[in-house]
């Protein structure tokens, strides 16, 4: 998982596969980030 | 020897009495414990995790333990996307379900006891403006978190 991830710190979040945030996250940045994940449709 | 010393099971059993408000399902997902070991198949921290989680479910008459074993009950870890162990999955009021892979030690003890807390109320802390961004989502979403038990 690690190396599948690139895991050389933590946190780290990765959303839907495509995206990956290394460091701690406040809630709108999250959000964001997921919005960003998601496919121009949903 | 226990994991949650006297003082701290009585704190945590405050708080489950506080915050703890309908039931929350723990599958434990882990491997046969038996005294052959067998090289390749160990699962290190099998043990202490369901040691951990014996203990946390005694604190609170809402939380329910079911321990599977991972190759045993396999078709219900594919169902739940489990693929490693330790592995839990919290389900309760609300839709949706946390998933934690390894031990939850350190200060990852305190996100599993918040999480069951959240599970349990069906409601998380999100702010207003989150819970409207988020409301309209129609696709599957799978955030993963990677921590270290510290």
């Amino acid at each position: 998982m690690a190396q599948r991830y690139r895991i050389f710190g933590v946190p780290k979040t990765v959303i839907n596969d495509r995206i990956e945030i290394d460091g701690a996250l406040r809630e709108p940045q999250l959000v964001q980030q997921v919005l960003g994940a998601l496919d121009s449709n949903g | 020897m226990a994991l949650i010393g006297t003082k701290d099971r009585k704190t945590l059993e405050d708080l489950f009495s506080q915050r703890m408000k309908n039931d929350v399902t723990v599958t434990y997902f882990t491997q046969g414990e038996s005294k052959l070991f067998i090289p390749g198949q160990e699962c290190e921290l099998c043990r202490e995790t369901r040691q951990m989680l014996e203990e946390v479910t005694e604190l609170s008459d809402h939380v329910h333990l079911e321990v599977k074993d991972f190759v045993r009950d396999g078709e219900l870890a594919a169902e739940m996307g489990v693929t490693r162990i330790p592995a839990i999955v919290l389900q309760g009021k609300g839709k949706g379900q946390v998933r934690f892979f390894g031990i939850p030690s350190g200060y990852e003890f305190s996100t599993l006891i918040e999480d069951l807390f959240e599970v349990s109320s069906g409601q998380t802390t999100l702010s207003d403006k989150t819970r409207t961004a988020l409301k309209d989502v129609n696709q599957p979403l799978h955030i993963q978190v990677f921590v270290t038990p510290t």
